[in-house]
Parts: C-alpha cells; structure tokens; sequence
C-alpha cells in the first residue's frame, strides 16, 4: 500500500483539497500500478465510493480535510480518513463511541488527538467497505496497544495509525485478503 | 410548525454560512462542505436537544436538511 500525504501550510478550501486530493491520486496510481493520468476513469460504486474502471485490482480511497489530503492505494480494498486536530465533539462521541472507548479518549494524555484517532480509524474502516454512513460505527470498536497499534473487534481488517503530522491524524484500514499482511509507503508531497 | 429553525442554528455551528444559505433543500455534505463527522455531531446534538433518536441504518437516506427535518418531525413526542 501506498499512502500519498499533502500538508496544507494554512486552511484549504473545498476546492484547493478536490485539486489536491486528484493531483495525489494520479501521483499513487502511477506510482503504485504505472497508471498514467490519461488512463484514469473513474466510476463509483452503489454507495458513491470511486474506483477505477477496468482495473478491478486497482484500489484506492480518498480523504481530506482543511490541512491535509491523504490518498491510499493498494492491491485490496482500503479505506483512509484524515482529520485535523481540534476540539473533540461529545455529540460525536455519545453517538459513534461505546462506553469504553470514551473512558479511555478522556484519560489519554491528549484527549483531543486520541479522540481523532478512534474517530478516524472507524471512518477509515466504514470506508474500506464502501458503504458510507450507513454503517453503525458504534459497533466498530478499537483498543490502542501502549505502541500506538490499533486493536479492533473486526479481524477481517487491518489497520494502522499515521502519526507524523502533529496537526493531523490519518487512518488506514484494509481488508485482508486471505491473511496477507500489508506494508504501507508514507509519501509526503508537497502541497 | 417545523424544526428547520433548530435544524438551521445548529448546522451554523459547524458550518460558516448564512443562514440565508440554508432552506429544506440543501444537502449538508454537498452545498456547505461539511463531512460526514460534521454530520455525526450535527446530529448527535438534534438527538440530545429535541429528544430524538436517528438510527444509523437511516442516516444515509437523510440527504437534505428536509429529509432530515421530516424524519424528526416524524419522531417528536413518540
């Protein structure tokens, strides 16, 4: 897998993070599987999650927010989920997180990062399947090892955390494919 | 009566437009660019406030905010 990154130095708008977010995505595909930009079609499924037409073992999931755009590519369906650190939403939590979870966002050293954590790991699970919403996420749950490793309630998916932007948290999450691991490439890019 | 009044004030809070750009029609995701964690707490907060609960298995269906008004409205005082 490879996970294309794009740090926004201020705030992106809608546009500049669309704009960003495709420039990323043809980067990995070539990068990845040798796709040129010309040989880009895309199609989206029932839910409206894109994918490439023609290139059923081509993966890819896209996500942005107002200081990053994150794009991951892979051999096996994947989802990723980007999200700004900032004050945590309890209405977020009360809906999407069990008890636990929220036992543990409020006792983390940084409550407000953790929380992104949990929330992104379950978006970028929700994401893998490709069913968008409406997927309970609550039942979705995850216990963080003290090295930072994603436990979730979900074996037929992986997950892992990306932790190198302090302004940000990404989630990756893939479904495994006959349990073959997955590596995963940071590629940072400029914005 | 209606509670797109209450739907309108907290939508505000997540997203930085006036309230003469929200109407029944206007699809939260698409026309304010809020994302679907926006949308958990937007309604989140309608549940706390108004005493409601949205099942997730409908929550895609709620594509503007008069979808998700009707839904409500459908709901208040069982």
């Amino acid at each position: 897998m490879t996970v294309m990154v794009a740090q926004c130095p201020g705030e992106a708008s809608a546009s500049e993070q669309r704009d960003a977010a495709q420039r990323l995505l043809r980067l990995g595909l070539e990068r990845a599987f040798g796709v040129r930009p010309t040989e880009i079609e895309l199609e989206r499924n029932s839910f409206g999650k894109p994918r490439l037409r023609g290139r059923p073992g081509v993966h890819f999931n896209i996500a942005h927010c107002r200081r990053a755009v994150a794009v991951l590519v892979a051999d096996r369906p994947v989802g990723v989920d980007v999200e700004a650190v900032r004050g945590r939403d309890a209405y977020v939590a009360a809906r999407c997180f069990d008890a636990s979870e929220r036992v543990r966002v409020e006792a983390a050293a940084d409550p407000d990062r953790e929380f992104f954590r949990y929330w992104t790991l379950k978006e970028s699970y929700v994401k893998a399947l490709g069913c968008g919403l409406s997927y309970p996420v609550r039942g979705v749950r995850f216990v963080l090892s003290p090295d930072g490793e994603p436990e979730s309630n979900k074996p037929q998916a992986g997950f892992r955390l990306v932790e190198e932007f302090p302004a940000v948290v990404i989630a990756l999450c893939w479904l495994r494919d006959g349990g073959r691991s997955a590596q995963s490439d940071l590629v940072q890019v400029e914005w | 009566m209606n509670m797109l009044p209450i739907i309108t004030t907290v939508v505000r809070e997540y997203a930085d437009v006036p309230e003469s750009a929200i109407n029944r029609d206007t699809d939260p995701l698409r026309d304010l660019n809020l994302t679907s964690y926006d949308l958990m707490g937007i309604i989140g907060r309608l549940e706390s406030e108004l005493g409601v609960s949205v099942a997730e298995r409908d929550v895609r269906h709620l594509v503007t905010l008069g979808d998700l008004d009707d839904y409500i409205m459908a709901r208040v005082g069982r």
